[in-house]
């Protein structure tokens, strides 16, 4: 044995070295031994016990300390059928899971005759049903349950203590809460405050000079956000009860802009009906602006179909959008592409398409030659088009841009009815000769520019098609290229590719179009749809399939009308109606000069929340009395609203009254003088149907699977929307609310006191539409679902019979017609649920309509314009590139929703929001991944972190929505004498609405919208970029 | 060509540690040197018995360091136990857990086979652990028999160590850098030129450079299969030959740093080569540079690889940084090694030329 000095100190340092090395694992083992790092469970780790169990003969055992129950998700607005795993002894959330009844978590879904029981076994290992039917929430929908024990919430109704959104706030009692709001006084010490019932005048108009506006009533206006389900019964209170006319959801700061796009060919720009493709058997889509399984709800959904169908079916895609999404990824392989365009050019992309389509005559000539629905039907096509009918085109003539009547070409046609409904459309026969659309049993000629006699005057017409076929041809391919930024060949490629299929390709967009262009770059988009005449064809372009409505006229109660109901009148706060029909209108029109209006109106878009606070607050058409904010925040999610209203919104001389009903202090309600609580995901009642994408009937349930933590009012019922709204009508005395208030179908009234007597009878109505009723829950079924909690509210709301088939829905979570039903009985290559109206490739309520601003008439057919401002100027005259050389958008995050923030799991995979750019910007601008830069527009400025990108079109920062919040939990706020904890992670990041752009045509400082569809704009702000 | 990004942009932590690329260079270096050690002590060619003593030092100290960095790569060293508990015969690296261990008992008994005559003469020379020599030495025969059916096993133990550690490597098909059938015949001649390269140290250490002719000759030819399986891969994934590899050549194409590096490994092996060809016993920097590789090319595969996007995602940034699972864990390891060769140099010495 030698072992000198050297070597020994050589080796302690090697053992040392080791020592430190190992450590870790040293520490592992010997926690590992001592035990102190067992899991609660051998193999499970320390996730909760499982809920049931299912042996290798299928047979169930649950676990008597959990409730499983099915219910709806509000992680977004797809509201997607849920599983939700509660533990009986805490009333938490433990986990979400899909609802394998439900089409929107389950692909193919169970059949409703499916036991609980047998629900239960279907999700499990047995025989490999859990994963062949795969039932499944969103990782969003996992982490959201979190915010239902958030220490943000509201529990008790507050009032604010000082200035508005000053962050302080005192609880007030319900009772003391109700007679304020009903009674009024000085309630601020700020002077006297109107209440609720003084406001409720319904006899007294706004402004004698205008009694178009309507009466005073409409001064109290109700925005919400998206139909959760309750939205008939808030609407009951404050349309046909109180009697606002100005009840106004998101849609106008969502994706208006294709909604309206797509209402216009479909003939419809107020409810917007609109389609989606058969993902399932399509073979090409072209999807704009969306991208499935990311955006566009139902995401999830869509997501599952468009894997299966590009690995199963012959599905391939392309998505065309500024930045890339996770609809391009290595799974999707060359079945799904990514195509970058510049913001807000889609409709050159669809322009050039169609020239393309026209002039290779790949147009569906059969499809679009058939003027009438029965006619096609007859000839084998479900869906027909207004591509033959002919359209005034004489400038002169008082009915330019309207079509062709029957009682112009000398039909008898009462005078009470001429230009209405029944007096028909005309087309061109195959002999020159205009005959009456509808009555035609022939394919009409689908390209006409003809001069016709029309009561004696000599008129040019103009077929739709043919003046569709003028715009496409407007602009060569080269043209089109360079607007949008895709080759030419690649144009002319996506044009072969939608035209190779026959009727499974369509083209689908959303959000995306929230541009200055937005609304003719849908309606372009969607009009493509028409000229490959793939509607309402299996792997076409289908229609929802709706629901099993809750609040109508339904076969066991009336939930829609009652006696003494107002119904609302006068002119919305929006102004989505003609401007030529005001009072305005008419006094300037006696001075010549009609035009412009003192800001646009809206004559085709739906109700707008966009332009109701900026109206409101500076007295146009009318002022606001009192605003009510349920669940809504239009200061965060209207781009540019906060810079446009907030120090008004703070100013109770503007605004004397605002009211919020909301589980959370948001950006908005924050300027509120009273928030009431709301109850929240799985504390509610609710009935609510698909948005889309779902070819079946699809109603999911809502119910109080654990108990809402609100505080309670004076006879025990949790304080929320409902509860609050009712109190409000009993203070007021207003019909349609308390004893008497609901009818049946045998004519006995009954009492609409707690929530639950309206949605047991709204469940009602469900389990009784259709063919038959639905079938009896059983006594297992409602053991196993944790209906057993409801039960003795089913026994003390309903008629006998009724309880067990309620009981039915609430045990399976909605009611769902089964899958096979998608396809039409007597055709299978047709849908079931079709899309009722035809294509309109010329709308003549569009080009009929004028810019209120400039007295110029709108085009009534597809079109490409750049991205303008209101009064139709191109943002780049204004902003031109070379000072504002970027352009923003927004796009959909995979993890967050607009509120969801206060979920610290999302947080935790994805702290912020870095805006990206495209590497050769970043070089332009001297910028690196990580670098903190000044993102400013002409409105605003924002410091963000770049991220490098080279999933972005050049040219274009992307912001993910979702996050820079200001509330939710970002500010602490004084309640009485608490604090709210301070939680510095929610305020992380930015938001792109805080920096939109002012329209600088207008004269009333109002964000820029869509001039058609009075959508926001977020996509394609100018906007400049430095380093800091 | 298919660019993927990251649109979440967090970061994926790796799950093979640097306590991977640890362990397959210590079991690497330890199975090579094991086959080096046959020629002379099994085997009693004259050229090769200076070599293969050192060899066999060699596999000894990196065969005990060896496993002990696995079993800190499961993260709960404890797991190991589910590799027999719950065997999965469909597994490569569930194999290894049997594998391995009769690697390490059949060169334990070889070696101790092979010391038993010298531990005897320990004995008879007196001193504090003379008791203990003899009992180690037990009797001292030197049963050329057994010698050789330990070897076999032994050997046969270091062929399927090397096997496995290739193949649970090369059949993962996310990553595409790893999933060549080229994979293990690198992996094994990059092991086999590091064990060249640590006998060749630990040669010039004791003094003793005999066998310099015979390494140099070893690292050539190993280092050439080495450079002929990068080739390969290349080549398959630049004519789409192998997919997985076009698509790795794709990922890492977007990168300037790929080419550095592969600049890198090709200059310092040729230069290794290079220096292998010169005439002369200077064996320390053709040595070195063969450890360079055999560690590099372990950590490009192993860390480097997992920093490719498994599916649309951008490239995962790894920092190496000074913790256990990082940094202060590697040279923890070298420090278990230069403990191990010092107290088995110390116990037995290795320098004398007449026995073995």
């Amino acid at each position: 044995m030698t072992i000198n000095k050297r070597r020994q100190v050589m080796a302690l340092g090697g053992m040392a070295a080791f020592a430190v090395g190992y450590s870790e694992t040293a520490v592992r083992i010997a926690g590992k031994l001592a035990g102190t790092d067992a899991p609660k469970h051998k193999t499970a780790g320390d996730a909760a016990a499982p809920e049931f169990s299912v042996d290798r003969q299928g047979l169930l055992t649950v676990n008597a300390s959990q409730q499983v129950s099915y219910t709806t998700c509000l992680g977004c607005t797809t509201m997607c059928g849920v599983r939700v795993r509660t533990d009986r002894a805490s009333g938490k959330v433990l986990r979400v899971a899909g609802n394998p009844y439900s089409p929107l978590s389950t692909d193919p879904h169970l059949p409703m005759k499916a036991s609980v029981r047998d629900s239960f076994v279907a999700v499990s290992a047995h025989h490999g049903k859990g994963l062949d039917g795969r039932s499944t929430a969103c990782g969003r929908g996992n982490a959201v349950a979190q915010q239902m024990d958030s220490p943000f919430r509201v529990l008790t109704p507050l009032k604010r203590v000082g200035n508005r959104n000053s962050g302080r706030w005192e609880p007030i009692a319900f009772d003391q809460l109700v007679k304020e709001l009903v009674e009024g006084g000085n309630l601020f010490g700020e002077g006297h405050v109107d209440g609720l019932a003084a406001l409720r005048d319904l006899t007294t108009p706004i402004d004698p000079q205008q009694p178009a506006l309507g009466s005073r009533v409409n001064q109290v206006a109700v925005l919400s956000s998206v139909n959760d389900g309750r939205e008939s019964f808030a609407r009951r209170f404050f349309q046909q009860a109180y009697g606002t006319l100005n009840f106004v959801g998101h849609g106008s700061y969502c994706g208006g802009s294709y909604r309206s796009g797509s209402g216009a060919l479909f003939g419809d720009m107020k409810g917007m009906p609109h389609c989606k493709p058969d993902f399932a058997n399509a073979e090409f889509v072209l999807f704009v602006g969306t991208a499935p399984g990311q955006a566009g709800n139902p995401f999830k959904r869509q997501g599952t179909l468009v894997a299966k169908a590009r690995t199963q079916g012959k599905l391939s895609y392309v998505v065309v959008d500024p930045v890339l999404t996770h609809a391009d990824n290595r799974a999707s392989g060359d079945r799904g592409r990514w195509l970058p365009i510049r913001p807000g050019t889609d409709g050159a992309m669809a322009m050039a398409i169609m020239r393309w389509l026209f002039e290779n005559e790949r147009i569906d000539s059969r499809f679009l030659g058939f003027p009438n629905a029965a006619l096609a039907k007859a000839q084998g096509e479900p869906s027909c088009s207004n591509a033959t009918h002919l359209v005034i085109v004489d400038a002169k003539h008082p009915r330019v841009h309207r079509f062709l009547r029957a009682s112009d070409i000398g039909h008898d046609v009462a005078d009470d009815q001429r230009y209405k409904e029944t007096d028909g459309y005309v087309c061109m026969d195959g002999t020159g000769q205009p005959v009456l659309s509808e009555k035609h049993n022939d394919a009409a000629q689908l390209f006409v520019d003809t001069v016709l006699n029309v009561n004696g005057q000599d008129v040019q017409v103009k077929s739709a098609l043919q003046l569709l076929r003028e715009e496409a041809m407007r602009m060569d391919l080269p043209a089109y290229s360079a607007a949008c930024g895709i080759p030419v060949d690649t144009l002319v490629a996506l044009a072969k590719e939608l035209s190779s299929h026959g009727k499974r390709a369509s083209v689908i967009a959303h959000g995306g179009m929230m541009s200055g262009s937005g609304f003719y770059n849908a309606y372009a988009l969607m009009s493509i749809n028409a000229l490959l005449g793939n509607i309402n064809w299996k792997g076409g372009f289908v229609a929802n399939g709706g629901g099993f409505k809750d609040s109508g006229e339904g076969p066991r109660y009336n939930l829609e009308t009652f006696a003494g109901m107002v119904k609302p009148a006068g002119t919305p706060l929006g102004r989505n109606v003609p401007y030529e029909r005001t009072a305005e209108f008419a006094a300037r029109k006696k001075n010549d000069k009609p035009y412009p209006a003192a800001a646009p109106w809206f004559p085709n878009a739906p109700g707008l929340t966009t332009e109701m606070l900026p109206g409101a607050l500076g007295g146009y058409p009318y002022a606001l009395k009192a605003l009510v904010l349920w669940s809504s925040n239009p200061l965060y999610g209207v781009t540019g609203l906060r810079h446009s209203v907030a120090k008004d919104l703070a100013d109770p001389k503007k605004l004397p009254l605002i009211i919020s009903v909301d589980p959370f202090i948001n950006e908005s309600n924050a300027f509120a003088d009273y928030i009431i609580p709301d109850s929240l995901m799985y504390e509610s009642w609710g009935w609510v149907s698909a948005w889309n994408g779902v070819p079946t009937k699809a109603m999911s349930a809502r119910w109080p699977v654990v108990e809402p933590k609100a505080d309670k009012t004076p006879d025990g019922q949790a304080i929320g929307m409902e509860t609050f709204f009712i109190a409000l009508a009993k203070a007021m005395q207003l019909p349609g609310f308390g004893a008497e208030a609901i009818s049946d179908a045998d004519g006995a009234r009954h009492a609409l006191n707690r929530p639950e007597d309206w949605y047991l009878r709204g469940g009602a109505n469900i389990a009784w539409l259709g063919k038959e009723p639905v079938a009896d829950a059983t006594e297992d079924d409602v053991r196993l679902s944790g209906v057993g909690r409801i039960w003795h509210l089913l026994e003390n709301t309903l008629k006998p019979e009724e309880v067990a088939k309620v009981a039915f829905l609430y045990t399976r979570g909605g009611r769902y017609q089964p899958g096979k039903d998608a396809y039409d009985e007597d055709n299978p290559e047709w849908m079931r649920n079709p899309m009722k109206a035809m294509a309109h490739l010329w709308n003549e309520n569009l080009g009929a309509a004028r810019n209120s601003l400039t007295g110029k008439r709108f085009g009534g057919c597809a079109t490409w314009i750049e991205p303008s401002f209101a009064d139709g100027t191109p943002m780049r005259k204004h902003y031109p590139a070379a000072h504002w050389p970027l352009q923003l958008v927004s796009y959909k995050s995979a993890l967050q929703n607009p509120y969801s923030i206060g979920a610290t799991r999302l947080l935790g995979i994805h702290p912020e929001n870095p805006v990206l750019i495209h590497p050769d910007d970043a070089q332009r601008f001297h910028l690196k991944m990580g670098d903190l830069a000044e993102v400013a527009t002409p409105s605003g400025r924002l410091k963000v972190r770049v991220m490098v990108h080279a999933g972005i079109a050049p040219g274009v920062a992307a912001f993910e929505h979702g996050f820079g919040h200001r509330e939710l939990g970002a500010r602490s706020h004084q309640i009485g004498q608490t604090s709210q904890p301070v939680d510095k992670r929610l305020a992380a990041g930015v938001n792109l609405n805080d920096i939109g752009v002012l329209d600088p045509t207008r004269a009333d400082r109002a964000p820029w919208v869509d001039s058609v569809s009075g959508a926001s704009v977020r996509n394609g702000l100018p906007a400049r970029i430095r380093r800091v | 060509m298919y660019t993927t990004v990251e649109i979440l942009g967090f970061a994926r932590e790796p799950g093979w540690l640097p306590w991977a690329v640890t362990y397959f260079f210590l079991i690497g270096l330890s199975a090579a040197s094991c086959f080096l050690s046959l020629p002379g002590l099994v085997g009693q060619l004259p050229a090769w018995q200076g070599v293969s003593r050192h060899a066999l030092l060699v596999a000894l100290v990196t065969g005990v360091a060896g496993p002990i960095a696995l079993l800190a790569d499961l993260h709960q060293p404890g797991r190991f136990l589910n590799f027999y508990l719950h065997p999965n015969l469909g597994s490569w690296m569930a194999w290894g857990a049997f594998f391995i261990p009769i690697y390490v008992f059949g060169l334990f008994m070889y070696a101790w086979l092979c010391l038993r005559p010298r531990l005897a003469r320990l004995g008879l020379q007196g001193g504090a652990l003379a008791r203990a020599y003899r009992v180690l030495a037990y009797g001292g025969h030197d049963n050329r028999g057994a010698i050789k059916a330990a070897a076999v096993v032994a050997g046969t133990g270091a062929a399927l160590v090397l096997l496995y550690t290739g193949m649970e490597v090369m059949v993962v098909q996310a990553r595409a850098v790893w999933h060549t059938s080229l994979l293990p015949v690198l992996l094994a001649a990059t092991a086999v030129s590091g064990g060249l390269g640590a006998v060749g140290l630990v040669s010039v250490m004791n003094g003793q450079q005999g066998g310099a002719r015979l390494l140099k000759q070893g690292l050539v030819v190993s280092q050439t299969v080495a450079l002929l399986c990068v080739l390969g891969w290349f080549l398959a994934g630049m004519t789409g030959l192998s997919a997985a590899s076009a698509d790795a050549l794709a990922a890492m194409g977007a990168d300037a740093s790929g080419w550095v590096v592969g600049g890198w490994v090709l200059a310092s092996t040729l230069a290794a080569m290079w220096a292998a060809h010169v005439k002369g016993d200077g064996l320390v920097l053709p040595c070195a540079l063969a450890l360079h590789l055999a560690w590099l090319m372990r950590w490009l595969i192993l860390i480097s690889g997992q920093s490719l996007p498994k599916m649309g995602a951008t490239t995962y940034r790894y920092d190496l940084t000074l913790t256990p699972d990082g940094l202060l864990g590697v040279v923890g390891m070298l420090g278990l090694c230069v403990a191990i060769y010092i107290v088995l140099t110390s116990l037995v010495p290795w320098n004398e030329q007449a026995d073995a």
